[in-house]
């Protein structure tokens, strides 16, 4: 609109344009020294700028040069005033309160501007209106705030900092606090940058350095003299307290962007240089259990990088250590006592447990540390191991393993089973400790030992009716499935009690089919071979003739029930009781039914001395079964007087010879306290041949052919799949199939993939004899 | 021969006394399938045992066991998906007709 005054400048209207800068530096003064100015005042700022900005070519400049000057003045009048302040606080107070006004008129003034620039840049015909509009009002600002910096702040900056710092320090020191002091001058150093400064937070960085260097400075005094004074447990408690202050201080007078890297300092200097000495103070609360001490030195240690590896590494060893000397002190008691062995590693666990909830706070690293420590002492072998070959013919090496998973079958017969243990406790009690057990067995390499082993037992508990909570039985099966056994050998668990079952059923049918007198001398356990076989070969024995025809009666009546099966029958799992007339009295004695045979030899002939080789006829019983089955007659270390008696004696089994002469015992009797009595019970089915003895030979060989067996399928199954592996590959794959079962030796692995060659399911590669590859 | 078997325990035996009387006994038999051979051709698992399917999973009913008319036995499982394929005997090529079922 108003162009045509433009058009009419000449010289002599420079005195009306000097007249009214004069009055927009005056507004301008008024206004950064915080006099009040009226609105019309500030409306009409606007008005004269713009017809300024109008009055001729180089207006422009004129205007931008008056400006400068004008700004350059205030400022270095500030900065005497500054300089005269000899007080620190109201220096640093002063400055704060000419910069914030300073600053908000930094967004205001050069908006007056705006208008003259619009016009400029018309002129140069821009089409990017709005931005170089924007560009424009920022140089303005920018012109401000370099002025500052450079007219005022450079010449105070070292003095605001020193005196800041010492603000800082102070309130460490004596407690005096100017925290919002401090952040105001922080924000001041921040804010000041111009929009063209690549880093904006410039001049705030030397306060970040300023305030970095008294800390540490601070701290090397402090914490040296507290080392010296304090108790160790003290010092790690006055770190970790100092630690969170200044973590709390980083926030309120530091950018975000710097807190990482001060806090890093400081923990560097108050952990990280003293890393021995708080590595050694962990270790020695890690020994004593000291976990109030320890949950501090914990965290101050995580919080410096690398630091915690050391620690975990002490834990694991002092695990070990302690854990291994604990259960070599009790080495001879606890090798056969399978209660005391899972006490004692209970004990462990939880002494362990405890010292990680209270110093780790459960960290997942310690756990697991824990978990790799405690496997480590279970699979051990140095107290107790078993021999599992890795060939069956020949003479395939013997690999010794841990004990622990048979040991830990043993336990749990021992709570499942009625014994004298199980009597005194609750079921509460029971399912606490078989948990226990099954805690344990989480760790155990070959869980394949403990399954052949619970398995056995469990075998015997049904067989003999001495299972004492059916309900416990059912839901430990669930337990172990909760543990991740491998479900064909609970599937095998669950059909052991559904085949009881129905032969219960079955024998209950025989006997009303029988038309004889139904009878309770005579029962028959048929169960699946699918769960029960063992896979060793069936003994025979020949039975007293009334059994023999009792057997022929039910495999008749069975076989027209069921015409799909055929039976086989089990001595070696049959028992019974049997009444021995002596000169005495008249005793039941349990016994199995290999017993029961030799026994019955006499019978007819109730005087007569026997040889070994009468007997083995007379029984039908291979030597080595009729050998132990003697010694378990004339040798029974249970009883005071044998049934048989055996000339010359012997000590072993193994002494027996065709010399040998058996006879029977005729004066055999009991006695209880001091009195002969005419009738009584015992039982001589103790070591029934099924249960498990220490380092059962045939146990072991049935535990490695199975292997070898889950070994093949379990190379096929990866082969299948991978079509092409390395040795090394296929060794790692296969310990990961495995793991629920036992680790695949390096021996076990070889032979069955030479096996497996040889049968055409897998070749070598011709190139390298290392890979091998699939054949579909 | 001892019809008497079944006598009850102390009580003295008719004749003359016996030695050893018998007065419980538990005898226990396994039931297997009466198979010529003790392999599934197909899965070449025992036929004792249950196929490589069911023995991975959580089940209580029974894998049986099937004859064909040529005698031959397979777990019923992987007869079953075998005849898919084709209706003859995997052993002995001839047409696969069902003898008899385990149970
Ligand atoms: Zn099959
Ligand atoms: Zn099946
Ligand atoms: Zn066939």
């Amino acid at each position: 609109m108003p162009t045509g005054l433009l058009l009419s400048a000449d010289d002599s209207s420079n005195d009306d344009f000097e007249r009214s800068w004069q009055q927009i530096e005056h507004t301008l003064l008024a206004l950064l020294n915080q006099q009040p100015i009226s609105k019309r005042e500030w409306q009409d700022l606007f008005a004269l700028t713009f017809r300024l900005s109008m009055w001729y070519e180089s207006s422009n400049q004129i205007i931008v040069d008056n400006f400068n000057s004008v700004i350059n003045r205030f400022v270095l009048d500030k900065k005497e005033v500054l300089a005269a302040q000899s007080d620190k606080l109201v220096f640093l107070q002063e400055y704060v309160q000419i910069w914030e006004t300073y600053y908000r008129l930094c967004d205001y003034i050069p908006q007056l501007f705006k208008r003259l620039e619009v016009a400029s840049t018309n002129k140069s015909g821009s089409a990017a209106l709005s931005v170089s509009k924007r560009n424009k009002c920022q140089a303005f600002r920018d012109t401000m705030l370099e002025k500052w910096k450079d007219g005022l702040l450079n010449y105070h900056i070292q003095r605001l900092l020193d005196n800041v710092m010492e603000l800082i320090i102070e309130e460490k020191r004596n407690h005096i606090y100017n925290g919002q002091l401090i952040t105001n001058i922080k924000d001041a150093l921040v804010h000041l940058h111009c929009s063209k400064d690549k880093d904006k937070l410039d001049t705030y960085q030397q306060f970040e350095r300023a305030y970095m260097k008294n800390i540490l400075e601070y701290y090397k005094l402090q914490s040296s003299m507290a080392l010296d004074e304090m108790s160790m447990s003290d010092y790690i408690r006055y770190v970790d307290a100092k630690l969170r202050e200044e973590e709390d201080n980083c926030r309120r007078y530091l950018e975000f962007s710097s807190m990482k890297v001060v806090l890093e300092s400081i923990e560097n200097h108050l952990i990280n240089s003293r890393k021995s000495i708080l590595l050694q103070e962990c270790f020695k609360m890690i020994k004593n259990g000291n976990t109030a001490d320890l949950i501090i030195i914990f965290k101050l240690l995580d919080r410096v990088n690398g630091c915690i590896d050391n620690v975990l590494e002490a834990l694991s060893s002092h695990i070990l250590e302690s854990g291994m000397s604990t259960l070599l002190t009790d080495a001879e008691v606890i090798i056969w006592d399978s209660e005391k062995y899972v006490d004692k590693f209970i004990g462990l666990y939880e002494k362990f447990s405890e010292l990680l909830k209270g110093g780790f706070n459960d960290d997942a690293r310690f756990l697991s540390c824990r978990d790799q420590a405690f496997k480590k002492i279970i699979n051990d072998r140095t107290i107790f191991s078993i021999n599992i070959p890795t060939k069956i013919k020949g003479m395939g090496k013997l690999e010794p393993e841990s004990r622990c998973p048979e040991l830990l079958a043993g336990y749990c017969d021992l709570l499942l089973r009625k014994t004298n243990v199980n009597k005194k406790l609750t079921s509460g009690e029971i399912e606490r400790r078989l948990k226990d057990a099954l805690l344990l067995l989480k760790y155990v390499q070959n869980k394949d030992v403990f399954m052949r082993y619970y398995k056995v037992h469990l075998m015997k508990r049904l067989l003999l009716d001495i299972t004492a909570d059916q309900e416990m039985e059912e839901n430990m099966i669930e337990w172990l499935r909760n543990i991740e056994m491998p479900v064909e050998f609970i599937n095998k668990l669950a059909k052991m009690f559904h085949d009881i079952h129905i032969s219960h059923d079955v024998n209950n049918l025989f006997k009303e089919a029988r038309s004889k007198e139904a009878s309770d001398t005579i029962n028959a356990k048929i169960l699946s071979a699918a769960a029960w076989s063992r896979g060793s070969e069936n003994t025979n024995v020949s039975l007293p003739s009334e059994l023999a025809e009792y057997i022929k009666e039910i495999e008749g009546f069975y076989h027209q029930k069921y015409t799909t099966r055929k039976l086989q029958w089990h001595h070696l799992y049959s028992s019974g009781t049997i009444t021995f007339a002596t000169n005495y009295g008249k005793y039941d004695l349990e016994v199995t039914t290999f017993q029961m045979s030799v026994l019955f030899a006499w019978n007819l002939r109730p005087s007569d001395e026997i040889s070994l080789d009468s007997l083995r006829i007379a029984t039908g019983l291979n030597e080595s079964e009729l050998r132990k089955t003697l010694f378990s007659l004339t040798n029974n270390s249970k009883m005071k007087y044998q049934i048989l008696l055996v000339n010359p004696s012997v000590q072993s089994f193994r002494e027996y010879t065709h010399q040998s002469i058996f006879r029977i015992n005729r004066d055999f009797n009991i006695v209880k306290s001091g009195k002969i009595q005419k009738r009584g019970k015992v039982t001589l089915i103790g070591r029934l041949q099924l249960a498990p003895e220490k380092g059962n030979e045939e146990e072991n060989k049935e535990i490695a052919s199975l292997r070898m067996l889950r070994t093949q399928e379990a190379i096929i199954k990866i082969m299948k799949m991978r079509k092409r592996l390395r040795f090394g590959q296929l060794q790692t794959e296969l310990v990961n199939v495995l793991k629920n079962m036992f680790f695949p030796q390096k021996a076990v692995v070889k032979d069955q993939l030479e096996k497996l060659i040889e049968e055409n399911y897998i070749k070598r590669d011709e190139q390298d004899l290392n890979t091998f590859i699939y054949l579909a | 021969m001892e019809k008497s078997s079944t006598s009850k325990s102390s009580k003295p035996a008719p004749k003359e006394e016996s030695l050893f009387t018998i007065k419980k006994w538990n005898a226990v038999a396994l039931w297997s399938w009466d198979v010529t051979c003790d392999t599934c051709a197909i899965c070449k698992l025992l036929l004792v045992d249950a196929c490589m399917k069911c023995q991975n999973e959580i089940k209580t009913e029974d894998c049986v066991v099937v004859w064909g008319e040529c005698n031959h036995s397979f777990h019923r499982c992987c007869i079953a998906s075998w005849l898919n394929k084709s209706n003859r005997c995997p052993l002995c090529q001839r047409e696969w007709i069902v003898q008899r079922i385990g149970r």
